[in-house]
């Protein structure tokens, strides 16, 4: 479901300014949008997991429990009672972060989001930076040499990088180059205890620097490689050429003549006049992109044995642990609209135009 | 210049072409499968598991036997068939609700297009793994899930289409000679939309082939022993170490598929901007 048609890239209620005025109001209508994607997301996944089709008392009984024990886990998730009470005790929980337990972790479902949620930042982070900064860097390329071999090599991975689904590029690259030449672990992420760091971010790479242990380091990097490499290859095809083809419109317009004429360097025309028009289409999709990557980031996850948010929902899933899918539904739905109203913000700060 | 245009029209135009041969290609490998493949893709022959590729199994063989080139042809009309499904009733309701909303304007229009809002929101894979949680595994309740998360970027699309056509001459000279709303609606608007709506349409079938095959890979679509396009790689996952070509082969036919409509859509918008 990617959108790459202008008109349609600005998501929530930004898009009709009429009666927006100043920025508390801007804030004050931001939040309330917020609230209204939030309650439409619990409210619908609500609704789903109660026409569940496993019984959620007996699955968290466990198989060996009898009725009576049923019954009574039945009554102390309050399964019992009718579903508008079951609604508003689950709202009432999320207000104070309470995503109610786990059946599968036996847990606190806000724990294991804590738990998994650094693993997929440190994804997402590395792999959003890499996204952001090459894609721009070959868009401009691109653009300004729009000739030549590298032309068609961008081309190439432009198409290619779409059109190929991500699980796909994952299993290549682990055959290619984890299962049969060994250069690469092959799945799974940074094990702490094996080189004696200490969990204080949690994120492999973070606590790897901070030990200053150079083999963790390079350990922690080598994890990396394989799953950044099939996110950035899936997801920089959309940023190259839309910075591209926003760059090449900017650079024949009159004012980067004019800046020319006036004997102004190339580079500075590039770099500091064209691209500062040219990158605003490109941030509306970066924060796109951003906010989809918690959702995005499931299926890499999964084939990297990363044990990050993503392969939490997807072991939820696989355990009709209903409470952890609705909290991951909820947290993913609240991210995307908060980083598209951010995203909205830094956009006015580019371009003072839009109001 | 008008005239070089002439005589290339009426040779036979390679876009034209390139359409009939997909239609007809894929058209072949949905209904009538057996044609093309040389033996039964359900069909079992374990003295002959990971054989690899060889003129009498163009693709291997996977592991209990079964031939990985049948099962490839054989899958394509749960593959391309769901993925014609799901791109086939989004776009329709989104016609209809993004028409509507266009039509109606005001309060009504600025609700609807609030609710289109809120479902763009929804991050699709995590929202469909949800909505497969509880309806159940299995093709039908992924490609209700998917139809739910796509039909909203038509309604924004024919939305936006429909308010701009409604400003144009000949909708006012209809209203002008008498024409009823609906008339209007049916007649002078919407078939306004359909060149872009192809446009979107063609290209929505590779995006739409690429979240299907996602979502069974990771188990939540077509269950085994369906040929499933992202059921066959998934399955291919445990053996990536002892044969490559189960993993590789099923992922080119997904990738060529899939690059044919994004090249066809492309090309279609080329022609229809031109």
């Amino acid at each position: 479901m990617t959108d790459t048609e202008q008109d349609s890239l600005v998501v929530g209620p930004e898009h009709e300014n009429r009666f927006s005025s100043g920025p508390t109001a801007n804030f004050a209508k931001g939040l309330l949008w917020l609230l209204v994607v939030v309650l439409a997301a619990v409210s619908l996944t609500f609704i789903l997991s109660r026409v569940i089709p496993a019984d959620p008392a007996r699955l968290a009984a466990g198989l060996e429990a009898g009725p009576d024990q049923v019954a009574q886990v039945r009554q102390d998730l309050g399964l019992d009672k009718p579903v508008v009470v079951q609604y508003v005790n689950y709202l009432g929980g999320l207000i104070s972060g309470d995503f109610g337990d786990s059946i599968r972790t036996r847990q606190p479902v806000i724990n294991d989001l804590l738990e998994a949620l650094p693993a997929s930042l440190e994804l997402i982070v590395v792999s959003f930076t890499m996204i952001a900064g090459l894609g721009i860097l070959l868009g401009i390329i691109w653009a300004y040499w729009p000739r030549g071999l590298h032309s068609v090599l961008l081309r190439i991975i432009a198409v290619a990088g779409s059109a190929m689904p991500v699980f796909w590029v994952g299993l290549l690259l682990q055959v290619g180059l984890a299962a049969n030449i060994d250069w690469l672990p092959i799945a799974g992420s940074f094990n702490h205890r094996k080189y004696g760091v200490d969990e204080i971010t949690g994120s492999g790479l973070l606590d790897s620097l901070i030990s200053m242990d150079t083999s963790a380091i390079v350990e922690a990097i080598r994890r990396l490689v394989l799953p950044i490499t099939t996110i950035v290859f899936h997801n920089i095809a959309l940023t190259m050429t839309l910075m591209r083809s926003s760059m090449s419109e900017q650079l024949q317009r009159p004012y980067v003549q004019a800046a020319r004429a006036r004997g102004v360097s190339e580079s500075k025309v590039v770099t500091v006049d064209a691209l500062r028009n040219a990158l605003n289409p490109v941030v509306t999709m970066l924060g796109l992109q951003l906010g989809w990557s918690l959702g995005g980031v499931v299926i890499v996850e999964v084939i990297f044995s990363w044990p990050g948010i993503g392969l939490y929902a997807f072991s939820a899933f696989q355990a009709f642990d209903y409470n952890a899918i609705m909290a991951v539904t909820i947290i993913a739905t609240a991210s995307f609209v908060l980083i598209n109203s951010l995203v909205n913000r830094i956009y006015r700060v580019l371009d003072p135009r839009i109001t | 210049m008008a005239e070089s245009e002439k005589t290339a029209r009426r040779s036979v135009d390679p876009l034209t072409l390139w359409v009939l041969v997909t239609v007809l290609f894929l058209g072949v490998l949905i209904l009538i499968p057996g044609v093309l493949a040389p033996h039964d893709p359900y069909s079992l022959e374990v003295s002959n598991r990971f054989a690899p590729p060889s003129g009498e199994h163009l693709f291997g063989t996977d592991q209990t036997g079964r031939d990985i080139f049948s099962r490839v042809i054989h899958g394509a009309k749960y593959s391309i068939g769901s993925a014609l499904l799901i791109v086939g009733s989004a776009s329709v309701i989104g016609t209809i609700y993004g028409a509507l909303a266009a039509w109606y304007g005001g309060l009504a229009d600025r609700l609807l297009v609030r609710v289109v809002d809120v479902f763009l929101a929804f991050p699709y894979l995590i929202f469909a793994m949800a909505v497969a949680a509880s309806l159940g595994r299995g093709l039908n309740s992924t490609l209700v899930a998917l139809v739910l998360l796509w039909w909203p970027s038509y309604a924004r699309m024919v939305r936006g289409q429909v308010k701009s056509i409604l400003n144009e001459y000949h909708v006012m000279a209809a209203q002008t000679l008498g024409a009823k709303k609906s008339q209007i609606l049916r007649w002078h608007v919407i078939p306004h939309t359909y060149n872009q709506l192809l446009v979107r349409f063609t290209l929505d079938i590779g995006n739409a082939l690429v979240a299907l095959t996602g979502l069974s890979f990771l188990g939540l679509g077509a269950q085994p022993p369906t040929p499933e396009w992202g059921r066959l790689v998934a399955q291919s996952k445990q053996f990536v170490l002892n044969a490559w070509w189960y993993a590789v082969f099923p992922g080119v036919v997904i990738f060529v598929v899939v690059l044919n409509f994004v090249l066809l859509g492309d090309a279609l918008r080329k022609r229809s901007t031109s």
